[in-house]
């Protein structure tokens, strides 16, 4: 989907296995992952539902965890070998926002001193007036003022609030790239809207890509320009938003969305069409074939012993027997 | 009052006493009452901390500190007798109320299975406590009654951490079942699942209602559930019931401002139109607005709105709503 040449982010044949509780088996929470993000400004959605590796796959990406097999290229520099000046600058172009804006501040300190440890030790800026200026540039970017938080310790302000201060915060290393880690799922409904409206806003205005990880397609749809659905730590279907939950071709995909509830009446009987549910997840992640052989309403015998292979399908890339034949 | 009533509310005002750095009141449920059918799935919508589980509560009649009831009463309609739920002793709602005719589905309930102790064992635990029935007896039907719901077999001697969370959930529910209540009050039942086990522990949730033909009070902040689930939906905000109206009404013409609002900041999967979140945020309920509790707000506010509460009133047939542009000032 996107040419060799312009790459920004590439995570190639990824593994990253875990064991479940304290002596338990291994499994795979990560299994042969790829993926590519362009060098032009794009949000991408990674998206999937609760344990299929989404936050795993974050953490790889943003060095937290090593992988056991497989490449991450950030700007064709494996992430897992940089020097040490070559780290603080991947800090710098790397910047994370995490679901839960209170966690990622310290309750007893005062957030403005979050800006000027981020200007100084990422940013290079020195000067307090400067530090001032650029803190007020990116806090009007998420419509902030330096009045509102300059001597506001984190509970004063609202997780709406928070959040874009995080944001914020994040810009002022001027990154090409942002994980968003669930960013919205713990905001209310009515301050959602605005931090996604942010996203799209800096991705523009700061030439900014987005690794933007959710559960929520409705939202996803609304921001992204690409989207990867995660199941039990492999990636099903990948490719332009439109295509994938338009036209989706994977049988998860599918089903996935018919069985999003929406605010269209004329879907409730539809919704109460009886489905078939995963019961015992372990065996699923542990599964040799393809990880979705249990619920697949079209598995044959073939998806049961051989996982399949990616398979590009018009503008997406997808991982099922169906598309192999 | 009508013939067909599962539960009356009448004017419950409720919240918690709290005491750090001095003492507070949390004026979380004010002056709210309803009417639920029989034969319904009444929907309470509303954002996070306007109280719709502390109004489930207080339904369930489960007054726990520092939570308390100021005013107001919960009427059950029994066959021959009317039910003041508030004002039996937890003894009596204990013997006359929870499980038999009301059971509650609290939120994060996946923890309400001993750890301990295999599934067929919670049940049997459960029943005996509730339906005064010998061990064998309630064995027996807790095995007939799992596989009647159509959840797999090995699932009735696991321990409760083998399973999946969804799994976990839909035992919950069977279990609130399990003694055919009339009334099920359900908290955020699906939130922690994904979409498509959510889908199955709703489905369990309504096709159970068609069956027993009971009443479901389902609390969720989560519109789409109600859209998908609902006959009836009250909107809650800051502590107080805004709008009541059926599901179409209310999404296909909502009638408060804020409600309104909330419907058009919801991002839709197929629509990329430009939507705006709701200037400001909820209040306090330590210390709540005036008058109208959303006209901090409100595009609409009047002069009126900072001063008086607006009453909730009929505005058209069977939909209410708490709002000036409506009663007419
Ligand atoms: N540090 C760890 N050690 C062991 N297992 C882990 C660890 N972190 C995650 N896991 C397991 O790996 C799987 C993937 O977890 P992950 O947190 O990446 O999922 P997720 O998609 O982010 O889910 P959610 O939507 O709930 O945030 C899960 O089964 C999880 O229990
Ligand atoms: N035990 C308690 N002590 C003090 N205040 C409480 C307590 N429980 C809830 N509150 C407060 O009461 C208000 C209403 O809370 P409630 O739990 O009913 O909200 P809710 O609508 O169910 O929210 P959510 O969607 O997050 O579950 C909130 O302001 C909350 O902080
Ligand atoms: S009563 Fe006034 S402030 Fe409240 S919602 Fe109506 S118009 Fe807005
Ligand atoms: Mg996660
Ligand atoms: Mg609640």
């Amino acid at each position: 989907m996107i040419e060799r040449s312009k790459i920004l982010l590439e995570v190639k044949d990824l593994v990253k296995k875990f064991r479940y509780g304290l002596f338990g088996f291994e499994f795979k929470a990560l299994d042969k992952v790829n993926l590519k993000l362009g060098e032009e400004p794009s949000i991408c959605t990674l998206a999937g539902e609760s344990g299929s590796g989404k936050s795993t796959l974050a953490k790889v990406i943003l060095r937290v965890y090593k992988p056991e097999e497989g490449i991450v290229l950030y700007r064709g520099k494996n992430i897992y070998e940089l020097k040490k000046s070559e780290v603080k600058w991947f800090r710098k172009e790397v910047q994370a926002i995490f679901q839960d804006p209170f966690a990622s501040f310290n309750p007893m300190r005062k957030i403005y001193s979050y800006f000027q440890e981020t200007a100084k030790s990422l940013a290079d800026i020195k000067e307090e007036a400067e530090i001032n200026k650029v803190v007020d540039d990116v806090l009007a970017e998420v419509g902030l003022r330096i009045s509102d938080i300059k001597e506001k310790y984190p509970h004063e302000l609202s997780g709406g609030e928070l959040q874009r201060v995080a944001i914020a915060r994040a810009l002022l290393t001027k990154p090409r790239l942002m994980i968003a880690d669930e960013p919205v799922s713990m905001l209310d409904a009515s301050f959602r809207v605005s931090v996604l409206n942010i996203f799209k806003q800096v991705k523009e205005e700061y030439n900014i890509s987005f690794l933007y990880i959710t559960h929520d397609l409705a939202t996803s749809y609304y921001i992204s320009d690409y989207i990867a659905i995660l199941y039990r730590g492999t990636i099903l279907e990948r490719g332009p938003i439109d295509e994938v939950l338009k036209r989706p071709l994977h049988p998860y995909t599918k089903m996935l969305l018919e069985s999003l509830p929406t605010l269209d009446l004329r879907k409730r009987e539809y919704y109460m069409h009886p489905i078939r549910l995963s019961q015992i997840e372990e065996k699923e992640f542990l599964a040799t074939g393809c990880k979705f052989v249990s619920r697949c309403p079209y598995a044959e015998e073939k998806c049961k012993l051989q996982a399949p292979p990616d398979k590009i399908v018009n503008n997406s890339i997808v991982r099922c027997w169906l598309y192999h034949k | 009052m009508s013939q067909d009533a599962a539960l009356i509310i009448n004017n419950i005002f409720g919240g918690y006493f709290v005491k750090y750095n001095g003492s507070k009141y949390v004026d979380a449920v004010n002056d709210v009452s309803l009417l639920i059918r029989r034969n319904e799935i009444f929907g309470i919508a509303g954002e996070s901390g306007c109280g719709k589980s502390t109004l489930l509560k207080i339904i369930y009649g489960y007054l726990r500190p520092p939570l308390i009831v100021k005013q107001g009463s919960v009427i059950l309609p029994l066959k021959d007798e009317k039910v003041s739920i508030l004002s039996l002793s937890e003894e009596e709602r204990r013997r006359k109320v929870w499980w038999k005719v009301i059971s509650w589905i609290p939120q994060n309930s996946m923890n309400v299975l001993n750890p301990t102790m295999r599934i067929k064992d919670n049940f049997v635990e459960i029943m005996r406590a509730h339906m005064n029935i010998a061990k064998k007896e309630a064995m027996e039907m807790a095995i007939d009654y799992l596989h009647k719901t159509g959840l797999p077999k090995d699932v009735i001697n696991a321990f409760p951490h083998q399973l999946s969370g969804g799994m976990r959930q839909r035992l919950v529910i069977a279990l609130a079942l399990i003694t055919k209540p009339q009334i099920i009050l359900a908290d955020e039942p699906s939130t922690a699942l994904d979409v498509v086990m959510q889908r199955g522990v709703l489905q369990l949730l309504a096709n159970s209602q068609r069956t027993l033909r009971n009443t479901i009070v389902m609390v969720t902040h989560d519109l789409a559930i109600h859209a998908m689930l609902c006959d009836r939906v009250a909107i809650m905000y800051a502590g107080k019931i805004v709008e009541i109206a059926t599901s179409k009404e209310l999404f296909e013409d909502p009638l408060h401002p804020y409600t309104q609002m909330l419907l058009a900041s919801l991002p839709r999967l197929g629509d990329k139109e430009l939507r705006q979140g709701i200037r400001g945020s909820p209040p306090d309920l330590s210390a709540p607005p005036k008058g109208c509790r959303f006209h901090p707000r409100c595009t609409y506010m009047k002069e009126i709105c900072k001063s008086e509460p607006p009453l909730l009133v009929e505005a058209d047939k069977e939909h209410f709503v708490s709002c000036y542009l409506y009663s007419g000032v």
